[in-house]
């Protein structure tokens, strides 16, 4: 905890001390940004006022440049005209000033005018070599020349000079306001030019010693430049200074202008930049926190996940630990069990008896305790859920008294039972929950008291038409619980007075589980306690009512409960009726033979999937019981492959599962896959024999009445007379061979005949037509007619059908299906197999024959001539009209008497030939006689 | 270990802040208001190899010294003939190399490169030949010439056979005006002597060079000088003991009896070029031609077989030059007999630059 805080301090350190280092980068970064924007401006302005000097400059020029013009002017009419020199001259000449016109020949000689010093100014020399340009002398006077040609070669230098005073006058630019002041000045910065609105104080200005050193610097800069700008700091305010060269001329402008005028505007954006600035910073600020914050969140939400994901690991591996300890311990158990539950059925002997009941007593206990583990992590699984059903009240109570007055009649202790004679006989709901729920409590009662009374009410209120509340009440004299303790015994887990109660073994979960389920059925239990006196514990759940008759008296109905527990009684015989069981378990496999074994159920048995499907393939099964888990192919994957193979006979035959995988939700999972239904192993054989009377088919099965049932019927009749009498008559005429037949199934037979007898005699044509037909399908297949071949297999497809012989027909339909589709291969092929099987069904005729001889000598009366008259008549009449029914009808009534040999051939060949619809083969055989 | 993981990384996000903190930084500083500070590349088209101990040695030196005192960059293609195909393909890759101001340095680049000029009006062209027809090309040069004109003086003064041998490529302005501007020189102190003139046509053939020489030499010239990219000419005439006159630079060994050469300081050349090109005021109107006053050309010293007239007459014309005077003006009579100058007029720029495609009196062509 302590470390957590810690954790949380320094991450909190770092939180803040990360935002500091933020800030200071901000404010570097500001503060960068400012000097260098600064900077930037200033630059930028300097370039700008460059940009203005060097247009003033250009203004100047051109003022200078005029002048030049008009020169050369001159001089191009000096060339093509030397007549009208002097007189041209003249006109351009204008009056004092010192201004000087002149013409210099090449050698320097002057002309014409009054004469200049030539080495004061370069643009004399320019103009001899060919071009013109302006020149300024150390007083400031400046000189325009020009060269006059003749022919090609330069003859004359034409010069204009104005002296310094007059510039001003003469050349004066016009500057707007905007622009400051400037002046123009020579290379050694003497100034030329005032431009106009420069007074004295002005020039002063430029000529100072500072402004002076600052142009000096900027002098170096034009090196490479036309033109410069700085910024000049001074007490009278900040000026931008410039310069710039005045082309073709050595002449430099130079001005100042103020910064404010400069920068007017500038600073409003200067303002814009950092308020952008700062909006951005504090954007990415906010976004910075978010940030942080959300991660935290995140790393949170992770950790919650990683701690999620890790409980939901623990306990799945949890409830595979649970299941594989399910498994691994009911196996050894189920065997156990099984076993000794032979030992108490086969050997009567009281020594052996005792060991083995002790036996099934310590394994019974062992096995609850595994249950309660069980249930209670299903419910903590939220996996348990109820399943409804229909249930005997009295029998329903009866099982929870039988469960607990043995170990009560150990303890000596007084177990007393009080049910309200009024309950519904038959109710709804889930009843092994709410068993569970008493038998728990009721344990505990008898765990707990050493002596008196353990006392067990069951009563009801009725809540409305349909439903009552059930009520069940379990009073102890035993040590009773603290008050303190009452709510601890909930909890999981959890034994209290552990000092006292040492010697008492459970797992403490009984009644947590309790409390559990009744909350899961909407119930509710109350505790009432008296330390060292008693407790009292009672609860209350909604039931359906299914049948409102009272259940009467409850001692009767425990009396017969009690007898039938404590006696094993095989339920039922089915020696017809053949099974599969199919466990990876040798040990499982006997056990489950050993307690069916009274049952007489024909048994299979296979070691695995694959060995299953092998049998599947051959055999029909009315049951199989499959076990879950097997190496190679599982029971799941066994049963998808009983459902999907087609054409097996054991397609839609009841699977049951059979497992020792006894966790929370199975069975929905079993059903889910489609079997039809779940056991948990260890196998009981009282619930296997239950589940085996629920799918056997009912025609195979002959049913034990109980002891009790016995003892009614004696009561009623006949007496004694053993079972094997009331097997008999369930039989219903049916013969040995017919049920012990493997290539018939009797019971779907007389289902589709709707009677033995009819079975017997639609069986009996089935079987004497088998040579005639199966030549039909033969002689078809080699004509290759395919078209008829097909007619024939459908017709026996169907026969076989109705007489149950359930493999041909199938095989018959597969034969059809490859005729539809002209699958010449796969008649070729199956179509022998088809017809060994079919041909197996003519040996039963001898059966019948045999069978018809008995009858006719033992019982039938002699027909009379008339009779038989009357039949043939009557056949041949049928036979004119087609009618099926009605001469079956006449040839089953025949069966009746007893015939001439003779006579009884003819109706059998009439049989044969009308199961072919023959019936011109009928009229004509009645012809004959 | 989970301690250390989990350190080392605080450390890169560390780095790693600080890293996007100096970019910031960086990236602030770097920010400037145009591409002023990119520094200004400069391209040269050489005929030759930089160490060819002539002419193009020459310039690129010239050109290295100059581009270093003005921060720039240097950027140059070699041994680029006289062809047009050639001089653009070494142009382009002066221009792929970001050059804004590109100097052909060999007088037949001047022509073959107008059109690739034309096609890239934002660069500056840089002649030493003609470029009037081209906007954004200009020619540069000194004028020679008028040193040229002082070696004429020494060689008119100091030949005893009154042949005087030049050694030149061939026949353009640039080589016509140097002849003519040597042979008024010769013929001012000596009006009998004859400057015999052969070309070898072209700027640099050892061979041939060498071989004019001997020619010369064995028609009786007791003076050889010479216009080509390298000296082979006057080395070959020093080997056989002739007097010499040297011409835009001195590499190697030469005996005393070279007289004084004409030589370029293509340092101050190029530095007025380029800082006048930096500062915007590169007129490309007329040529950038810069004479004795301006530092760009010079005498070298004279050997001891100058006598003191030659030097005293070398001194006296030096003056006239520095004083308004130029070497063609006044009567020049061509050695077809026509004149060319009237007293009292000069030939212009113009003419002397574009126009000189003729020879003056005196000059004579070897073998014709």
């Amino acid at each position: 905890m302590e470390n957590e805080n810690n954790k949380k301090d320094l991450f909190n350190g770092h939180i803040l001390s990360s935002i500091i280092a933020f800030l200071l980068v901000l404010v570097m970064v500001a503060v960068l940004l400012r000097f260098r924007m600064l900077s930037l401006f200033n630059t930028f302005i300097e370039h700008q006022v460059e940009r203005q000097a060097e247009s003033l400059a250009e203004l100047s020029y051109e003022k200078l440049g005029s002048e030049l013009d008009n020169l050369q002017y001159v001089a191009e009419i000096l060339e093509n005209d030397e007549d009208v020199l002097y007189s041209r001259i003249m006109l351009l000449s204008s009056p004092g000033d010192g201004i000087k016109k002149g013409l210099i020949g090449i050698d320097g000689r002057f002309v014409y005018g009054e004469e200049v010093d030539m080495s004061k100014y370069p643009g004399i020399e320019n103009a001899f070599r060919g071009e013109r340009s302006i020149s300024v002398d150390s007083e400031g006077g400046i000189l325009f020349s020009c060269p006059v040609f003749r022919n090609k070669n330069v003859h004359y230098c034409l010069y204009e000079y104005f002296p310094r005073n007059t510039l001003n006058e003469r050349f004066n630019i016009n500057i707007y306001e905007g622009l400051g002041k400037a002046v123009i000045i020579t290379k050694d910065e003497q100034v030329v030019i005032p431009f106009e609105g420069v007074s004295a104080e002005d020039i002063a200005f430029f000529e100072s010693d500072s402004v002076r050193n600052t142009f000096s610097k900027m002098h170096t800069k034009m090196e490479i430049s036309a033109s410069a700008a700085e910024l000049y700091k001074s007490k009278n305010g900040n000026y931008y200074l410039y310069e710039a060269e005045i082309p073709e001329t050595d002449f430099i402008l130079i001005g100042r202008i103020e910064q404010r005028v400069v920068e007017k505007g500038l600073a409003n954006m200067n303002v814009l930049v950092y308020w952008v600035f700062g909006l951005l910073m504090l954007l990415v600020a906010i976004g910075s926190f978010y940030l942080v914050f959300a991660s935290e969140k995140v790393r949170a939400s992770d950790e919650f996940k990683k701690a999620r994901d890790a409980a939901e690991e623990a306990n799945r591996a949890k409830s595979d630990f649970l299941a594989n300890m399910s498994h691994e311990i009911r196996t050894p158990i189920n065997a156990i069990l099984g076993i000794d539950e032979m030992i108490l059925r086969e050997y009567k002997e009281d020594k052996l008896s005792e060991y083995a009941t002790n036996i099934k007593n310590a394994g019974n206990s062992l096995l609850s305790i595994i249950n309660d583990v069980l249930d209670f992590s299903k419910i903590e699984a939220g996996k348990l859920e109820l399943s409804n059903a229909e249930y005997d009240t009295a029998e329903f109570i009866s099982e929870i008294v039988n469960m607990i007055s043995d170990s009560a009649s150990k303890k000596s202790l007084d177990f007393k039972v009080n049910v309200n004679s009024e309950l519904p006989s038959l109710l709804y709901g889930d009843s092994a929950r709410i068993r569970q729920c008493a038998i728990n409590i009721l344990n505990n009662s008898v765990k707990y008291t050493e002596e008196g009374t353990v006392s067990l009410d069951v009563d009801f209120k009725g809540l409305d038409s349909r439903s009552i509340s059930l009520i069940f009440t379990i009073k102890d004299t035993g040590i009773g619980m603290k008050e303190e303790d009452l709510q601890r015994i909930f909890n999981p887990f959890e034994r209290f007075d552990m000092e006292r109660n040492r010697t008492i073994e459970g797992t403490g979960l009984g009644m947590s589980i309790v409390q559990q389920l009744l909350k899961l059925m909407n119930g509710k239990l109350n505790v009432k306690s008296e330390y060292g006196k008693g407790s009292e514990f009672s609860f209350s759940v909604r039931q359906w009512i299914k049948n409102n008759k009272p259940t009467g008296d409850f001692e009767e109905a425990l009396k017969k409960t009690q007898h039938r527990e404590n006696n094993y009684n095989k339920l039922f015989t089915a020696a017809f009726a053949k099974i599969l069981i199919v466990d990876d378990t040798e040990l499982n496999l006997t056990v489950a033979k050993g307690l069916l074994k009274d049952t007489l159920i024909q048994i299979d048995t296979a070691y695995s999937g694959r060995e299953a499907l092998a049998l599947i393939e051959k055999n029909t099964y009315d049951l199989m019981l499959i076990d879950h888990r097997m190496p190679g192919m599982d029971g799941v994957e066994l049963l998808h492959a009983i459902r999907e193979l087609s054409f097996n006979p054991n397609r839609n035959k009841p699977c049951i599962a059979l497992t020792a995988n006894a966790i929370a939700g199975v069975r929905e999972e079993y059903l889910k896959e489609g079997f039809n239904d779940y056991m948990s192993k260890p196998i009981n054989g009282v619930k296997l024999e239950e589940m085996l009377l629920k799918y056997l088919p009912v025609k195979k099965v002959i049913r034990y009445k109980s002891v009790e049932e016995m003892k009614e019927s004696n009561k009623d009749s006949l007496g004694a007379e053993g079972t094997a009498a009331v097997a008999e008559e369930k039989n219903d005429g049916l013969p040995l061979w017919i049920r012990t037949s493997r290539i018939l199934d009797f019971e779907a037979g007389i289902a589709n005949c709707g009677s033995v007898q009819g079975y017997m005699d639609a069986l009996k044509i089935f079987c004497e037509s088998v040579n005639q037909k199966a030549l039909e399908i033969v002689l078809y297949l080699d004509e290759g007619d395919i078209e008829n071949y097909t007619t024939k297999v459908h017709a026996l497809k169907s026969s076989a059908r109705i007489v149950g012989a359930t493999e041909l027909s199938y095989m018959a339909a597969e034969l059809e299906a490859a005729g539809n589709n002209e699958d010449t291969r796969i008649i070729s092929e199956r179509t022998g197999d088809m017809m060994s099987l079919y041909r197996q069904y003519s040996k039963y005729v001898a059966n019948f024959a045999d069978n018809a001889k008995k009858a006719d000598n033992e019982e039938k009366p002699d027909i009379t001539e008339d009779m038989l008259k009357d039949a043939y008549l009557s056949i041949r009449d049928y036979a004119e009209s087609y009618d099926y029914d009605l001469i079956k009808m006449v040839l089953e009534s025949l069966e009746d008497y007893r015939i001439p040999d003779n006579d009884r051939q003819i109706f059998n060949e009439i049989g044969q030939k009308l199961e072919s619809m023959d019936y011109e083969g009928i009229k004509e055989l009645i012809k004959t006689h | 270990m989970f301690k250390n993981k989990i350190t080392a990384i605080r450390v890169v996000l560390l780095i790693l802040a600080l890293a996007v903190v100096a970019v910031i930084v960086a990236s602030i500083m770097t920010f400037s208001a145009g591409d002023d500070d990119e520094k200004v590349k400069i391209g040269c088209v050489l005929i030759g190899d930089t160490n060819d101990r002539g002419w193009n040695q020459s310039h690129i030196e010239g050109l290295r010294v100059a581009a270093g005192r003005l921060d720039c960059d240097l950027f140059y293609s070699k041994n680029v003939p006289e062809e047009k195909e050639a001089c653009e393909k070494a142009v382009n890759s002066l221009l792929a190399d970001g050059c804004s101001i590109i100097f052909l340095t060999s007088y037949g680049y001047g022509e073959i490169s107008k059109d690739i000029a034309r096609s890239n009006p934002n660069v500056a062209f840089f002649t030493i030949s003609n470029s009037d027809d081209v906007r954004n090309m200009t020619t540069y040069f000194a004028r020679l010439y008028q040193i040229r004109y002082l070696t004429g003086l020494v060689a008119g003064m100091t030949t005893r056979s009154g042949k005087i041998g030049y050694v030149a490529s061939m026949e353009n302005s640039e080589v016509n005006r140097d002849i003519n501007a040597f042979a008024l020189g010769v013929r001012k102190v000596n009006p009998d002597a004859k400057v015999v003139v052969s070309f070898t046509g072209s700027w640099n053939d050892e061979e041939k060079e060498r071989e004019c020489a001997r020619n010369l030499i064995d028609y009786g010239a007791d003076i050889i000088t010479y216009h080509e990219d390298i000296d082979y000419a006057t080395k070959e005439a020093d080997s056989l003991g002739v007097y010499t006159i040297g011409y835009n630079v001195i590499y190697g060994k030469y005996s005393d009896k070279l007289l004084t050469a004409a030589l370029f300081d293509w340092d101050e050349i190029y530095e007025n070029e380029i800082t006048e090109f930096l500062k915007g005021k590169s007129s490309f109107s007329g040529g950038h031609w810069e004479g004795i006053n301006d530092g760009a050309i010079r005498l070298s010293d004279f050997s001891n077989y100058v006598s003191e007239e030659a030097k005293r007459v070398v001194e006296e014309e030096t003056n006239r030059l520095n004083a308004y005077w130029d070497i063609f003006s006044d009567r020049i009579i061509d050695n077809k007999g026509n004149v060319r100058c009237n007293n009292g007029e000069r030939l212009s720029d113009d003419e002397l630059l574009y126009h000189m495609d003729w020879f003056v009196e005196g000059v004579e062509f070897y073998g014709k």
